[in-house]
C-alpha cells in the first residue's frame, strides 16, 4: 500500500512532495500507535504477584503452569479450565483488607479462596466481553482467610470466538492493588461506556440532519454506522446462534456503511455496484436465521473478518485516491484511518501472541475514537454549510437590496424622462393646436390693423375668434374620459355668446337622457378638431346663410354595426350656398368653399361621417361620430389628405 | 319704460376695478346705457380700496391682476365690510382657478372681459335678482371635486360636502350643456328655481372664515381646489 506506485506519471513535484509527505506522516502515526501499545499499564507490586500455578488437567491430573496461561475456544460451548495457588496470611495483617486482582483474562473467570466463591465475572455482562480489558479486583473476606498458607481457586470459563486466556494473578492488601485496577478500569470500563454514550448523541444528531436532509444520504450512513457500534458495545456476549449471527454481521455491515461514507466524503457519487458491500453481512444474518450454528461459524470466519478486511481497505484506498487528488481533508481522514488499522493490526499481532506485552485490545476504542472524529468533521461541515447558508443569505439580501436600489433610481429616471417625453409631446400638441387656431387668427389681427383703413369690426372679430380658439384649446386640454357632452356644453356656451352677438338664435337639443355615448378613446386633438369643425359650420351660418336660426341636435343612433354612435346635427334657416361653392376641392374660393373644404378634411381626419344638405330653405350638417375614433395622431394622417 | 324709470329711484351703485383703461371704459359703457346704474371706477387696488373705504356699492367688479394689489383681497375686504354687495370676478377665460377662489373668497360669480355689452348688463342684473352664473367647465369642475371627495383619492380643499344630491345634479345637467328647462324637466322642480340654486352653491362653497389664513392660502397655492 504505497502511494508513489504510479506517481512517476505525474510531473507534478508538489504532488510528489505531497504524497511523500502523506507516507511519512503514515509511518510517524504507526509509530506513535505501536509506542502508545507500548505503553506499561500500571499494575500492583511485584510480591503479590502469583505466577507458578496449578492446572487441572481434562484427566484431573494437575499440571504446574507458569502464567500468562492460554486455552483454545470450543466456540458456543464453554470449556472450563481449573487453576489453583497458595498464598501466605498472617493475623497480624487483618488491619487491612485483602483482595484478589486479576488485570486481564477471557472469557470469563470465577475466584474462589479456600473453596469460597468471591467473584464470578458471568454476573456481569460488561466483563465478559473478550475484547474488552476489564480488569476483576476481587475483595476477600477476612472470615474466610485462615493464618498461614491459604488456597486460591481460579476458573477460567472459555467460549466464544477467541482462546482463553489468564493474565497473571495478584494477591494481597487491598490498598496496594486500587490504583492498577482504578486506572484499568477508567480506561477499558467508563471510557468506552463515555465514547458509547458520546456516540448514541452522534448517531442521533446525525440521523435527525438526514431525515431531514434526505438527499445527504452521508449523515444517514455515519448515522447508522455509529448506531450499529452502540448495539456492539452493549451486547453482551450472545448465547444463542441467530444473536451470535447477528451480532457478527454488525461488523462487516459498519465497514460497508463507512465505504459508502468515505466515497461520499471524497465527492464520489454512489452507484448501484456499492451495494454489494453489504452482501457479507446480509449472507451472515440469513445464515444465522437458515443454517446450523456450526455452519454459521464457517459462514462467518469465510465472510465476516475477511470481508471487514477487504472493505476497511477499500475505505483507504478511496482515502488514498482522495489524498491523491489533493483533497486536504482526505489526509486527515486517511490519517487517522491509518491510526486505526495501526490499532487492529496490533490487536491481531496481539491476537496470536506475536507481541509483547500484556494482551491489550486497542482496536475497539480507537474505531469509537474515529467515528468521534468523523461525526465531529461532519458535524463542523454542516455548521460550516450552514454559516455559508447565512453569508450567502445576507449577501442575497444585500444584492437584492442594492437591485431595488438600482431599480427605483431606474424607475425614478424612466419617470423623469417619461415626464419630459409627456411634456414635450404636451409642448408639440399645444404649439400645433395654437398655430392651427389662434396663431393664425393673430396674423390675421395683425394683417387687419396694417390695411389702410383698418376696419375695427373685422380686427374685433378675429380677435374674439382668436379668444374663443384660445378657451377651446384650453378646454380641450382638460381630461374628459371621453364623455364628449362635458365638451360640447363649453362650446355650446361659446356659440351662444357668438350668436347673440350676431342677432341669431341657438336651439339646442339634447335627445334621450345622456346625448352621446362615451367615446373609450376620445383624445384631446379629436375634440379639438371636431369642434373647430363646428366652429366653422356656426360660422358659415353666421357668415353666409343669412338665416336667423341655428338648430344643434345632438343624439345616439346605432351605425351600420349595430354599435351605439353619436350624431350631431346642425341646421340653420338661412337661404343655403350654391352648389359651384360646395364642389369638390380647390374650386371654392369664396369663404364658405373654404370653410366647407376645412369642415370635410377635419371629419375626414377624425373619421367623422359628414352629410351636407343644402337649399333655399337651409343647410343641414349631419356629423356621424364614428364608435371608435381614429388611434393615429392628426400628423400622421393629414399627411395622407 | 317710464314706470320703470320711475320706480327707480335710487339707481344700482356700481364700483368696476380694472386696470386696463379700454376694458374698463367697455364695461363702464355696458353698464351706463341705462340708468338703473350708478357707474363708479377704479383703475387700481388702491383707488378702489379708498372707494370701498368711503361708501359700499351694490355690485363689485373687480379684475384679480391689478398693479398695486389682488381683486382676491378686494373681495375678502368687500365680503368682510358688507353681505349685501354682489361681488363678481372680471375674468379673461373663466378659468376655474380664478373663478373658484373669488367664489371661496365670496364671490356670486363673473364675467368675462370679452363678453358682449349686452350680456354684461343682463349677468348684473340676473345676479341682483339672485342668478348667479355659471359655466359648464366650472360646474364641471365642482363635480368633479364631489366625485373626489367621495373616492376619498386626491386631496382637495374644496368643501363640497354640504352640496345636497340635488345642487350635484344640476351641475351635472350644467357640465354636461343640458339647459336649465331641461336640467329642471329631469329633477322635477320649477325652472325659474335652477338659477337660484347656483347662488346657493356659491353659498355653500365659501369659506366661512374670512380671515387672513385662506387669503394667504390661496395666494399662495396652499389651498388645492
Amino acid at each position: 500500500m504505497t502511494l508513489t506506485s504510479s506517481s512517476h506519471t505525474d510531473p507534478s513535484y508538489r504532488r510528489l512532495a505531497l504524497a511523500a509527505v502523506f507516507v511519512l506522516l503514515q509511518l510517524a502515526v504507526i509509530v506513535i500507535c505501536v509506542q502508545i501499545r507500548q505503553i506499561p499499564l500500571p499494575r500492583p507490586p511485584e510480591s503479590d504477584r502469583i505466577e507458578q500455578m496449578w492446572r487441572q488437567g481434562a484427566r484431573g491430573e494437575w499440571q504446574p503452569v507458569t502464567l500468562p496461561d492460554h486455552r483454545p475456544t470450543a466456540g458456543l460451548t464453554p470449556t472450563i479450565t481449573t487453576y489453583r495457588a497458595t498464598f501466605a496470611w498472617s493475623p497480624d495483617q487483618a488491619k487491612t483488607p485483602w483482595a484478589v486482582f486479576v488485570p486481564r483474562f477471557t472469557t470469563t473467570i470465577e475466584i474462589a479462596i479456600n473453596g469460597s466463591t468471591i467473584e464470578d465475572t458471568v454476573r456481569d455482562p460488561s466483563k465478559r466481553r473478550p475484547d474488552r480489558n476489564t480488569p476483576v479486583l476481587a475483595p476477600i473476606a477476612e472470615s474466610l482467610l485462615k493464618p498461614g498458607l491459604n488456597e486460591v481457586t481460579v476458573r477460567l470459563q472459555v467460549w466464544g470466538p477467541l482462546e482463553g486466556y489468564l493474565d497473571s494473578l495478584y494477591v494481597g492488601p487491598d490498598a496496594q492493588m486500587r490504583r492498577a485496577y482504578d486506572v484499568r478500569r477508567t480506561l477499558f470500563d467508563t471510557l468506552p461506556l463515555i465514547l458509547a454514550a458520546w456516540q448514541v448523541t452522534f448517531a442521533t444528531l446525525l440521523g435527525i440532519i438526514w431525515l431531514n436532509r434526505r438527499h445527504e444520504s452521508i449523515y444517514g450512513y455515519l448515522a447508522m454506522a455509529t448506531m450499529l457500534g452502540v448495539v456492539q458495545h452493549f451486547a453482551g456476549l450472545p448465547q444463542s446462534a441467530i444473536v451470535a449471527g447477528l451480532l457478527g454481521a454488525m461488523g462487516p455491515l459498519e465497514a460497508a456503511l463507512m465505504l459508502h461514507y468515505m466515497l461520499l466524503l471524497t465527492g464520489r457519487r454512489i452507484r448501484r455496484r456499492h451495494a454489494f458491500a453489504f452482501m457479507p453481512g446480509l449472507v451472515i444474518i440469513a445464515a444465522a436465521f437458515l443454517l446450523s450454528p456450526e455452519h454459521l461459524r464457517i459462514v462467518y470466519l469465510l465472510l465476516g473478518p475477511p470481508s471487514i478486511g477487504l472493505l476497511i481497505a477499500a475505505v483507504w484506498i478511496v482515502l488514498l485516491a482522495a489524498v491523491w487528488q489533493a483533497r486536504r481533508h482526505a489526509i486527515y481522514l486517511a490519517t487517522i484511518f491509518t491510526a486505526v488499522l495501526s490499532c487492529w493490526a496490533l490487536d491481531v499481532l496481539t491476537l496470536n501472541n506475536m507481541i509483547a506485552g500484556e494482551r491489550i485490545f486497542i482496536g475497539r476504542p480507537s474505531y469509537s475514537l474515529v467515528l468521534m472524529a468523523l461525526g465531529i468533521w461532519l458535524i463542523w461541515r454542516f455548521v460550516q454549510a450552514l454559516k455559508e447558508a447565512d453569508g450567502f443569505a445576507a449577501a442575497l439580501v444585500q444584492k437584492v437590496t442594492e437591485a431595488e436600489d438600482k431599480l427605483r433610481a431606474n424607475f425614478a429616471r424612466e419617470e423623469e424622462r417619461a415626464r419630459s417625453e409627456a411634456l414635450l409631446a404636451e409642448r408639440t400638441r399645444l404649439m400645433r393646436d395654437l398655430h392651427d387656431g389662434l396663431g393664425g387668427q393673430l396674423v390675421s389681427i395683425v394683417a387687419l390693423s396694417e390695411q389702410p383703413q383698418p376696419s375695427g369690426q373685422a380686427i374685433g372679430e378675429a380677435a374674439r375668434a382668436a379668444l374663443k380658439d384660445l378657451r377651446l384649446v384650453i378646454d380641450a386640454m382638460e381630461e374628459i374620459d371621453g364623455d364628449l357632452m362635458l365638451a360640447l356644453a363649453s362650446w355650446r356656451e361659446r356659440i351662444d355668446t357668438q350668436l347673440r352677438a350676431h342677432q341669431m338664435h341657438l336651439d339646442w337639443t339634447i335627445r334621450g337622457p345622456s346625448g352621446l355615448p362615451i367615446f373609450q378613446n376620445l383624445r384631446s386633438w379629436h375634440v379639438i378638431q371636431l369642434i373647430r369643425l363646428m366652429d366653422e359650420v356656426v360660422t358659415n351660418a353666421v357668415k353666409h346663410s343669412g338665416g336667423k336660426h341655428v338648430a344643434v341636435t345632438i343624439e345616439t343612433v346605432d351605425d351600420t354595426a349595430g354599435r351605439p354612435a353619436g350624431r350631431i346635427t346642425i341646421q340653420d334657416d338661412g337661404h343655403g350656398y350654391a352648389a359651384d361653392q360646395t364642389g369638390a376641392a380647390g374650386t371654392g374660393r369664396s369663404g364658405t368653399g373654404r370653410g366647407l373644404l376645412n369642415i370635410r378634411r377635419r371629419a375626414a381626419l377624425c373619421d367623422i361621417d359628414l352629410v351636407t344638405e343644402t337649399g333655399p330653405t337651409g343647410t343641414r350638417i349631419e356629423l356621424t361620430l364614428p364608435a371608435e375614433f381614429p388611434s393615429q395622431t392628426a400628423d400622421s394622417r393629414s399627411g395622407k389628405i | 319704460m317710464a314706470l320703470a324709470d320711475s320706480q327707480v329711484i335710487q339707481p344700482i351703485s356700481v364700483l368696476i376695478v380694472e386696470d386696463d383703461a379700454p376694458t374698463r371704459q367697455r364695461i363702464v359703457g355696458a353698464l351706463s346705457n341705462t340708468a338703473d346704474f350708478n357707474v363708479n371706477q377704479a383703475a387700481s387696488f388702491t383707488e378702489a380700496y379708498s372707494f370701498l373705504a368711503q361708501t359700499c356699492p351694490d355690485v363689485l367688479l373687480t379684475d384679480i391682476q391689478l398693479p398695486d394689489g389682488s381683486g382676491m383681497d378686494l373681495i375678502r375686504r368687500m365680503r368682510q365690510k358688507s353681505d349685501k354687495t354682489e361681488i363678481m370676478v372680471i375674468s379673461i377665460l373663466g378659468d376655474e382657478t380664478s373663478v373658484i377662489s373669488a367664489i371661496l373668497l365670496g364671490a356670486n360669480g363673473y364675467i368675462l372681459k370679452d363678453a358682449f355689452p349686452a350680456d354684461i348688463a343682463d349677468t348684473v342684473r340676473d345676479l341682483l335678482k339672485g342668478h348667479s352664473p355659471i359655466s359648464a367647465s366650472i360646474a364641471r369642475f365642482i363635480v368633479r371635486r364631489t366625485q373626489s371627495r367621495e373616492s376619498g383619492a386626491p386631496r382637495s380643499d374644496l368643501n363640497t360636502a354640504k352640496l345636497t344630491a340635488r345642487e350635484i345634479d344640476i351641475l351635472w345637467g350644467i357640465a354636461k350643456g343640458f339647459s336649465y328647462a331641461d336640467i329642471a324637466d329631469h329633477l322635477g322642480i320649477s325652472r325659474q328655481t335652477v338659477p337660484g340654486y347656483i347662488k346657493n352653491i356659491y353659498r355653500k362653497l365659501e369659506v366661512n372664515t374670512r380671515g387672513e389664513a385662506v387669503y394667504e392660502a390661496l395666494q399662495q397655492g396652499l389651498i388645492r381646489l
